[in-house]
């Protein structure tokens, strides 16, 4: 147990930044699942009589045009962003990798895989999005979708150049001269050594994520307007930012400090994981 | 035999200490030693001896800031510890000046090498373009470069790694230095070229009247260049003294172990079949009686082995040529037989192992392994193939997974060919393990805790794990320390012995050939040109390649320095050829049992 209150006191001393991150990001998601105990308040109660009030006690970052309470909706919000963020780096860097793995062992494969990458690359991700969401209904899953898509050519890329290199690695060579089959190569060798530069693009990916997702809401083109997100929050509260700079403030402060943490997580596990930065262990 | 001269370089308690992961580590203990005019001194070791970090601090290259140095280092009386970083930049180039192991990297591969040879004159002179120009032919003549004029305006990549080796000595001597510090120049040059080179630094010191440090690891090099040599081990000095006086009579253990190890072509004569080297801190221990190679049927049958590399162009991937990397190569090799692959580099010699173990596909021919018919096989069976042949590969250091522990990646191919179980795989890695000299306990670590030495122990083991009849070993002692050569050498012998395995055992070291090869096959851009019985072959070298090579092996006795040598370089024949052309066949002429020379080759060293 020592040990590993060793370990971890040694970590903060050395990468700052990556404990720094990991403490507001895992504060974030504990809000996030603990949402109706830290916001008591139904987040989609309407009180007329409460409209566009600024931060008080009663309502700490004070109400939105409908009278509701912005702390709540910006607590539940961060359920939708977070979930986003790491759905979408989870779902294109699985879905990236077997599309690297495959073009990177296969040339046919890698003809075909990699020009349909790199016709997907060639679009803005958030046009992509846009559109996708245009050709479905506005929902949570259909939102990860749209944005990971985006995303898989990145990790795919990425993917596809390190299984390139490492299959002409001698240890590899080692390994098939014993007859191991080919699948075990690829998930016990290949996929091991390329994983650092994978789950440092993958926190990338997520904080991407984030930020896309809120511009979807903000454009309306996101989750329904019943789900509170950041981005549809700073969306309704755009038409009176002027007076009542409070309603956008608040999440685009949260959605800042969120995207903020996950890059310095992918900075500081970026210099922990790269054997270059000579610093391990 | 200088002791009256004053010396050009004097060090005095050299000490230095560089950043380590548990705060500062003292790397030199204390060295001393004088460098005199017209001297060639060696400072020879092992690696992490302390020697390329005693060149880096004369040169004043270690890291600023890092690097803690103290004690005294006087180039003409002048201290030069301490000096600032411009008055530094003055002594080099023109004080002192330095050329490094890596001919391939050490060159900007955007320039040409005129320019780049101008630009070091010009630090140390003020000329204009003409006078920089001529100045720089000048130097492409000194290092013997054939047209100078016209390689003038080439760019690195047109250079052979010799030739961007000369062309880096060239640079150093752009600033007239009083010192040269060649930092193991001719480690990654092949062995004809590796003479020219330690010829050309000879002649040179000569008639520019220089001083020489030499950084070695090999006594063959020292014994063919050194006035005087330091033994350095550990970071201290273990003795030092005329060159001639360290190989004949050694007085440190160190040293005696350090000249026991090293391989010496020709001890063996006319004896036959392998001897294992002598032990490290042993008497003699000479000749361990080994068993006879087994007759009959061969147990790796290779027959006109084709490989051939397209060379495309154009955007089409039109074929304009081809490499004929392997061209008609045809071998046995017998169970617990040694057959030594030698030659330069890119003569093929890795490109045939590498086909026979199946990692590359060959274009034609025939190999015949165990009863395999080798280069047809497909899937399951071309697994199960695979088990007979297993390599050991020249790189300690990249051939272990470094994510995988040790005892994972022993056990991973017997368990994953279904050979037994789990726990019979555990058993038989530890037994390995302790096989090749290692505690059955390292099986729970991971290769990054190994030294270069262990490592390729490691290997051994994973190759033997699956009880293969032939064993691949690709320069697999080449990268090691002479002392961990051995003991890797000596491991390989006896486990022949008790396996009965069969190696191919491609080298470019002629002296560990003819300690470890029953038989030697000889190889030139891409073909045998001399096969035959290791005493036979070594004995009477027919083909006129083979002689070159033999040639030029550093000898480690500097009483034989000055025999004569006939090493003419010449233009290494290019195995590229158009893609409608269709090789000779090759003739063999037997000249002694079991020796064939090829003929139709001869021609070709015939004009020069």
């Amino acid at each position: 147990m020592t040990t590993y209150v060793a370990t971890l006191r040694r970590l903060i001393r050395v990468y700052p930044g990556l404990a720094f991150g990991s403490l507001i990001f895992g504060l974030l998601c504990l809000i996030a699942l603990c949402a109706p105990l830290v916001a008591p308040m139904d987040p989609g109660f309407v009180d007329v009589r409460q409209r566009a009030q600024g931060p008080s006690w009663g309502h700490l970052f004070g109400t939105d045009m409908l009278g509701r309470d912005l702390f709540a909706r910006v607590v539940y919000g961060a359920r939708l962003s977070l979930s986003v963020g790491i759905a979408v780096a989870c779902v294109a860097t699985v879905v990236g990798a077997v599309i690297g793995l495959l073009a990177g062992y296969n040339r046919a494969a890698d003809a075909v895989l990699m020009r349909i990458m790199d016709g997907v690359m060639a679009i803005p991700s958030i046009l992509l999005a846009v559109a996708l969401m245009a050709l479905s209904t506005g929902s949570v899953g259909n939102v990860i979708v749209a944005i990971s898509i985006s995303g898989v050519p990145r990790i795919a890329r990425l993917v596809r150049a390190s299984v390139l290199s490492l299959r002409e690695a001698v240890f590899v060579e080692a390994v098939i001269g014993g007859g191991v089959g080919t699948g075990r190569i690829i998930f016990r060798h290949i996929l091991p050594n390329a994983a650092a530069p994978i789950i440092v693009d993958a926190t990338y990916l997520c904080a991407g994520a984030m930020l896309s997702e809120a511009v979807l809401c903000f454009i309306g083109a996101g989750t329904p307007p019943t789900v509170p997100s950041w981005g549809n929050i700073m969306a309704e509260g755009r038409t009176l930012w002027m007076v009542k700079p409070h309603m956008v403030a608040f999440p685009a402060l949260m959605l800042s400090i969120a995207i903020l943490s996950v890059n310095m997580i992918g900075d500081g596990l970026r210099d922990l994981l790269d054997p270059r930065a000579g610093r391990r262990n | 035999m200088t002791q009256d001269i004053q010396p050009l370089l004097s060090v005095r308690d050299l000490r230095v200490s560089l950043p380590g992961a548990d705060g500062a580590r003292e790397i030199l203990h204390g060295i001393d030693f004088d460098l005199n005019p017209h001297e060639i001194l060696a400072l020879v070791g092992e690696s992490g001896s302390g020697k390329s970090v005693t060149a880096l601090t004369l040169m004043g290259l270690l890291p600023a800031g890092a690097a803690q140095v103290s004690g005294s280092v006087r180039l003409n009386g002048r201290e030069l510890i301490g000096v600032s970083p411009e008055e530094m930049r003055q002594i080099r180039g023109q004080g002192m000046a330095m050329i490094f192991q890596e001919p391939m990297t050490s060159l900007n591969p955007l320039l040409k090498i005129g320019y780049q040879l101008q630009e070091a004159l010009c630090a140390h002179a003020d000329l204009d373009r003409v006078t920089a120009r001529e100045q720089a032919l000048e130097l492409l003549r000194k290092v013997r470069i054939p047209d100078p004029e016209r390689r003038l305006d080439n760019y690195p990549h047109h250079f052979s790694g010799g030739m961007r080796q000369r062309v880096m000595i060239a640079m150093a001597l752009a600033g007239r230095p009083r010192i040269l510090i060649a930092d193991e120049p001719t480690t990654a040059l092949d062995v004809t070229i590796q003479a020219e080179i330690l010829e050309l630094i000879r002649d040179l010191q000569r008639e520019e009247g220089m001083a020489v440090l030499f950084i070695t690891h090999d006594m063959g090099v020292v014994a063919e260049t050194a006035d005087r040599t330091m033994v350095m081990y550990h970071g201290r000095a273990v003795e030092s003294g005329p060159t001639a006086t360290i190989f004949a009579a050694p007085q440190a253990e160190y040293t005696r172990a350090l000249l026991a190890a090293v391989p010496r072509l020709g001890e063996m004569g006319a004896h036959d079949g392998p001897q294992r080297f002598r032990h490290i801190l042993g008497d003699t221990g000479v000749a361990v009686p080994r068993q006879k190679v087994a007759q009959g049927q061969p147990i790796l049958s290779v027959r006109n082995l084709v490989k051939r590399f397209d060379i495309k162009s154009g955007i089409f991937g039109r074929v304009s040529g081809r490499v004929h990397a392997i061209d008609d190569v045809s071998f046995d090799l017998m169970p617990g037989e040694t057959l030594a692959l030698v030659g330069e580099s890119g003569c093929g010699k890795s490109t045939t192992g590498r086909a026979i173990a199946r990692l590359i596909e060959a274009d034609g021919g025939a190999v015949t392994l165990d009863g395999f018919d080798a280069l047809t096989l497909r899937g399951a069976d071309l697994r199960r193939m695979r088990r007979s042949v297993q390599m050991i590969f020249q790189d300690p250091y990249a051939s272990l997974n470094p994510r995988i522990r040790v005892g994972a990646a022993l056990c991973e191919a017997f368990v994953v060919n279904r050979l037994g179980t789990v726990a019979q795989a555990r058993d038989k890695a530890a037994h390995l393990l302790t096989r090749v000299g290692l505690s059955p306990d390292v099986a729970a670590r991971f290769p990054h805790e190994f030294s270069g030495g262990q490592r390729q122990r490691i290997a051994v083991a994973r190759a033997l794990m699956l009880d293969p009849r032939v064993i691949v070993a690709d320069e697999a002692v080449s990268a090691l320390d002479v002392s961990v050569k051995a003991q890797v050498s000596n491991l390989l012998m006896d486990l022949q012995d008790e396996t009965g395995v069969g190696y191919l055992f491609i080298s470019h070291d002629m002296a560990v050939v003819e300690r470890i090869a029953h038989r030697v096959a000889v190889m030139y851009s891409g073909r045998i040109v001399e096969i035959g019985p290791r005493a036979s072959v070594f004995g009477q070298p027919s083909h006129p390649y083979t002689q070159r090579l033999l040639a030029a092996v550093p000898v480690p006795d500097p009483a034989r320095r000055d025999r004569p040598r006939h090493i003419v370089p010449i233009q290494t024949r290019s195995p590229i050829r158009a893609p409608d052309y269709s090789a000779q066949p090759l003739r063999y002429r037997q000249i002694a049992p079991g020796h064939l020379v090829e003929e139709t080759s001869i021609a070709e060293f015939a004009c020069v």
